[in-house]
């Protein structure tokens, strides 16, 4: 095969990845854009939230601010971990906190002078994301009880925070709040 | 230097459509949000303007030159949209977001480094040096540009970030200028300069095309004001009162539980 033939091979297999990728997240935009709130609500997963705000609140203040008091985080790893319940029941926050972005984004467009409560929120649901998946390599690599008790209190700490962001937005604009579901 | 009918319409038309697009970004007061953009066409209605001087005086050495030194401005300058337009998308609340620090660079590395090795495979049939280096580097920035546009693209979904109407308007035209020059220059590095003359010609009459195409579509979209905010329906609007309500409860009770 001469120089030019596989010059043209690769680049066409170049440009194809670059279309595929581009039309993959271009139609998920889209989509996301077209998705009205109550599709939204029924997305989320049901969730024992009492548990997760009991881990997330054990290493914080309701207000969101890290609590310094003798009584901060007592909960053992293990009990964090059944209480969120476990690899799957941190999928679910990971999960719902999705939702709630897309949630955010929604009442962003439809009330702009909201946006910096729904930036927050997209933040701290962010933020859970990347626990989750620090968590899944953890659990990947084996070393998953190491992590636990900083990685698993922080994901109930970022979902905590982010329903409270929410909750605050949905007031804000006077729009059902996904605490109902 | 003969230039064809269809060659001079090719030129008066783009002409003509960056100058109306020029006019649209300054009378609608989108050069305010979009300064790099409106310089960019600014330059593409100076070029034009410049490139034709030149060929009435019939100086092929300073028309080549001309021509690549501004194709080069003209690149460096899509490059500072992809600033411009990425400032506006990642940096809602007027600071970079996380998502954007933590990008892997070594991925970011090693995407350039398999783009510029692809351009070391060819050899292209060129009549000088000069016209290699050309075309590759054309490829390269091509091939960079649309790899930085859907890389964007990417990272928003991801991050579920939003478009701002006109943002997005122009990022998809130049998304989809980029491919269509990343697919024209592809065809322009396999075969070469020297003596594909005619299908260098063809190719650029496409590009010029797909160009005149994506002016047409951001003449339209950046007249148009962004579409208003969409109002709740009243039904949404009732349950909210009710669940606002108990949400507050519960989230009161929660605080009072924190501070015991």
């Amino acid at each position: 095969m001469t120089r030019n033939l596989s010059f043209l091979l690769l680049a066409g297999a170049l440009i194809l990845i670059i279309l595929s990728v581009g039309i993959f997240y271009a139609v998920r935009l889209w989509a996301s854009a077209q998705t009205e709130w109550n599709a939204l609500l029924k997305k989320l997963i049901v969730i024992d939230r009492d548990r997760v705000d009991r881990v997330a609140l054990d290493a914080i203040w309701p207000s969101g601010q890290r609590r310094t008091d003798d009584l901060a985080r007592e909960l053992e790893p293990n009990e964090i971990w059944q209480l969120l319940g476990e690899l799957d029941g941190v999928k679910r926050l990971e999960s719902n906190s999705r939702v709630l972005v897309e949630m955010a984004t929604y009442l962003q467009r439809s009330y702009p002078e909201a946006a910096s409560v729904a930036e927050e929120l997209r933040l701290h649901a962010r933020e859970l994301e990347w626990q989750v998946g620090r968590l899944g390599m953890a659990a990947e690599q084996g070393s998953l009880e190491f992590h636990i008790a900083t990685y698993a209190q922080n994901v109930a700490i970022a979902y905590y925070l982010m329903e409270q962001r929410l909750q605050l937005l949905c007031q804000q604009t006077n729009v059902p709040n996904f605490r109902s579901v | 230097m003969n230039l064809s009918e269809l060659d001079l319409l090719f030129w008066a038309m783009s002409f003509v459509a960056n100058l109306v697009l020029l006019f649209v970004l300054l009378i609608r007061s989108r050069s305010r949000n979009f300064p790099l953009f409106t310089a960019l066409i600014t330059l593409n209605v100076a070029r034009t303007i410049v490139l034709f001087v030149i060929r009435r005086h019939n100086a092929q050495s300073a028309y080549f030159y001309t021509f690549w030194t501004l194709a080069v401005v003209d690149m460096g300058m899509q490059f500072g949209i992809v600033y411009e337009v990425s400032s506006k998308v990642f940096r809602p609340m007027g600071k970079w977001v996380p998502d954007v620090k933590k990008i892997s660079w070594k991925r970011v590395i090693v995407i350039v480094a398999i783009t510029s090795l692809l351009t070391l495979i060819p050899r292209p049939p060129n009549d000088s040096r000069m016209q290699e280096i050309i075309v590759k580097s054309s490829f390269l920035s091509a091939a960079l540009m649309s790899e930085l546009f859907v890389g964007m693209l990417a990272l928003s979904a991801v991050a579920g970030l939003t478009w701002t109407s006109h943002v997005a308007r122009i990022a998809k035209g130049l998304t989809a200028y980029s491919i269509a020059t990343l697919i024209l220059e592809t065809a322009n590095t396999y075969l070469g300069l020297g003596g594909s003359g005619p299908v260098y010609d063809d190719l650029s009459r496409i590009r010029i095309g797909i160009y005149l195409c994506c002016v047409t579509y951001w003449i339209v979209a950046l007249w148009r004001n962004a579409p208003p905010s969409r109002n709740m329906p009243d039904h949404i609007r009732k349950q909210a009162t009710t669940i606002s309500q108990a949400v507050k409860l519960r989230v009161d009770g929660l605080r009072r539980a924190g501070e015991s």
